[in-house]
């Protein structure tokens, strides 16, 4: 099974506006690397078209030898992605909601349970298990979309600035998990402002501003 | 993670179905309970007795042969409508946003996933349009306008209809633009033919069912219109691609529009919640948005093109419904005709109302031109006096459609010359813009004072109602105008001065609310220039 993230001459622009100017890079081995750029580079731009969300206006993307496509099955099974803060149900509590996503990957409901409580331990918010989301704060909050990202499996994850709302901290708890992710097997191609998490990941994209 | 996707969906489903904040056996029953004891105490009495007093000639007049033409474009009108609200407002295929989310973004089969809440969805349209047909129905049928025999066979229509109806909202949120468009064309042709060429709706499955309301068939029509909703269910739930294709970001922002639509009405938000739904500008033609006021609103209105079907739909139905209403109240007044046209005469006042709502986007912009009067140079007055023109003008011209529709058919019967049917309902309009100008004026949140506990002697706490006044204000004043056309005696110049009254205190309280005065005069230019620089 192929491994790669390849964008050769990708733009996206709408209507008269640039999105994202021509870029190019390959990656084949499992790790980290951070997407940096000024705002308005392309960042998001990027993350939502290797995502499938946004179509490209030229070049060429392919994430595994396939172009992204979000109703191919394989595609949505390989790729999970973190770009804008994904919807919460008020009214299940963290553990059910992480168990929930556990389950449909298929584990069933009393591993996905377990499962549940562990990625809760990773991110350091156990305590918060039977919580509802609207009794966090924006760092929890930020922690626990982080955990429904990471509870599926995937082979390539795509995060926007996951360190957003995070203390220094929680960034190198979010460095740690991103870590032992990529040791997994995993690409994780990460957009962000952070000096650490440039510096803690193995390569670096930078994007120029259109 | 060898579990089959079925087994995979059914572990979630249970972990969904025990949550925390899940909805008890008690609630269901709650609910249930309550609709049993509004359609046993309410609805059924207040059928018997629209039946009842129902005119005859009325009754067999709209359920007669030569109706079979408009009945079917009006059902046409309606499939076009779900064809359209699928899309822009929200589609059988529905899943809580967080389900969306979780389930979508899995390699599950959409198919897998969506086939039975986009099932129940339809079976629930589908319920809904038979209760309600079966409430029009009764009263109908017990009017004498069909034999009761017939009642099985209107009901069957109405559920296969709804069926009809849920299958063309899945279309308008599965098509893709150029689908939806050709769509949409065809629905409106044969709408349009309905009425023109009556004799081709032998050929549309809406046409069966005007068929089946006119009494003019039964067996034939039901089959064809049960094998055309069967043939639509089979091509949704027995072709994979149907549901497989469905974009999930479609299903996700109609998803989280409705939660949050919901969990501001809860809070008594409502404006925010009507907000979620409010068509946003789509044509880039913003640069044509400069100049007269006239321009600036049509331009305005233009770019949320559905809004503006919403308006050239809704004045002309409420002003038709007004019309029937006057004609029928008028120097014939009786007391126990008012089961028919306070519900009548309301909905078509409420019709308009809600249909100025697209039209008056410039009611809405211009408490802002009276922050920025001195820039533009221009009075409160005049800031105020260039965005009535558009409001003015369309609905005047809308509601003359309705109206003329009325008088066209010749329904109004021989109570009431043409032209007082007429100025009634314009007068009636008029009454509506003004609680439409009332309300936009309001400022955007409850004002704080409204929040402090109102106590009257008893101890009981007013606040609530002081809420809900504030927040229905201008359905309030619309309603009570109407209310009075239709139960003081009639008696030309008391009405004719109780409406005027009315709308004038619309136009007048709103125009209170803004803080503007009449009498200043536009800034001079050199005070304009200071400003600028």
């Amino acid at each position: 099974m192929p491994l790669s993230l390849h964008c050769q001459d990708l733009t996206v622009t709408i209507g008269e506006t640039t999105l994202l100017t021509e870029t190019s890079f390959e990656v084949t081995d499992p790790g980290i690397i951070a997407l940096t750029g000024a705002n308005g580079a392309g960042k998001t731009t990027l993350l939502k078209t290797l995502a499938g969300r946004q179509l490209p206006s030229g070049g060429e993307v392919l994430i595994n030898d396939r172009t992204p496509y979000e109703f191919d099955p394989t595609f949505r099974a390989e790729v999970a992605s973190l770009i804008d803060t994904p919807p919460m149900a008020r009214d299940m509590t963290l553990l059910e909601q992480l168990a929930l996503v556990r389950a449909s990957w298929g584990q069933s409901p009393q591993a996905s349970f377990q499962s549940a409580e562990q990625t809760l331990q990773r991110l350091t918010i156990r305590g918060l298990a039977e919580r509802f989301p609207y009794e966090l704060s924006a760092g929890q909050l930020q922690l626990f979309a982080i955990g429904l990202t990471i509870s599926r499996p995937y082979r390539i994850l795509l995060l926007d600035e996951p360190e957003r709302h995070l203390d220094t901290e929680r960034v190198q708890t979010l460095l740690q998990i991103l870590r032992a992710e990529a040791q997994a097997g995993s690409i994780i191609l990460t957009a962000t402002h952070r000096q650490e998490i440039v510096e803690g990941a193995g390569d670096q994209i930078h994007l120029s501003a259109a | 993670m060898d579990m089959t996707e079925v087994s995979r969906l059914h572990a979630a489903r249970a972990i969904y179905l025990n949550r925390e904040g899940a909805p008890t056996a008690g609630d269901r029953w709650f609910s249930l309970y309550l609709i049993a004891f509004v359609t046993a105490f309410y609805i059924t009495p207040v059928a018997y007795l629209i039946g009842d007093f129902l005119d005859p000639t009325l009754a067999e007049g709209i359920t007669s042969s030569e109706a079979v033409g408009a009945t079917s474009s009006t059902l046409t009108t309606l499939g076009l409508a779900a064809l359209l609200s699928g899309r822009w407002v929200q589609g059988p295929a529905f899943l809580t946003p967080f389900l969306a989310h979780t389930l979508l973004g899995s390699d599950l089969s959409r198919h897998q996933v969506l086939r039975r809440p986009t099932l129940s969805s339809l079976l629930a349209i589908a319920t809904a349009v038979t209760a309600v047909a079966a409430i029009g129905v009764f009263a109908l049928t017990h009017a004498g306008a069909w034999p009761w025999q017939h009642y099985g066979w209107l009901l069957a229509a109405a559920f296969l209809l709804g069926i009809l109806w849920g299958l063309l909202s899945f279309l308008g949120q599965r098509l893709s633009d150029r689908g939806l468009l050709f769509t949409a064309g065809i629905l409106l042709l044969l709408a349009v033919l309905g009425v023109l060429l009556p004799g081709t709706v032998k050929a549309s499955p809406f046409g069966w069912a005007a068929m089946i309301w006119a009494g003019e068939a039964s067996w034939g029509p039901v089959s064809g219109l049960a094998a055309v909703a069967m043939a639509g269910a089979v091509l949704v739930f027995a072709n994979p691609s149907a549901l497989e294709k469905l974009p999930a970001a479609r299903i996700l922002a109609q998803s989280r529009r409705l939660s949050d639509a919901r969990l501001f009405t809860s809070t008594g938000n409502i404006n925010d919640a009507v907000e979620l739904f409010r068509a946003k500008p789509r044509r880039r033609l913003s640069r044509m948005t400069l100049g007269s006021g006239l321009r600036q609103d049509a331009v305005t209105a233009l770019r949320a093109p559905l809004s503006l079907l919403t308006a050239a739909l809704f004045i002309p139905t409420g002003a038709a419904l007004l019309g029937l209403t006057v004609s029928s109240v008028g120097v014939h007044f009786e007391e126990s005709r008012l089961v028919v046209t306070v519900p009548l005469g309301v909905l078509g006042a409420l019709l308009i109302f809600f249909g100025t709502g697209s039209l008056t986007e410039g009611w809405r912009q211009v408490k802002n031109e009276f922050d920025a009067a001195a820039l533009f140079g221009w009075s409160a007055r005049r800031a105020i006096g260039r965005r009535m023109l558009w409001p003015l003008m369309t609905t005047t011209a809308l509601t003359g459609i309705g109206v003329g529709l009325i008088l066209a058919l010749d329904l109004q019967g021989p109570h009431m010359p043409a032209v007082q049917v007429v100025a009634w309902t314009l007068g009636m309009t008029a009454l509506a813009l003004a609680a439409r100008f009332f309300q936009s004026m309001r400022d955007r949140d409850i004002p704080v004072e409204f929040l402090a506990p109102t106590v009257i002697p008893g101890g009981i706490d007013l606040s609530a109602v002081k809420i809900l006044v504030w927040l229905g204000d201008g359905i309030i004043l619309t309603v009570t105008g109407v209310l009075a056309m239709i139960i003081l005696p009639w008696e030309t110049p008391t009405l004719a001065v109780t409406l005027g009254v009315l709308v004038l205190i619309g136009f007048a309280w709103g125009w209170a609310r803004t803080g503007g005065n009449l009498l200043t005069r536009a800034p001079k230019k050199s005070t304009v220039g200071s400003l600028g620089a």
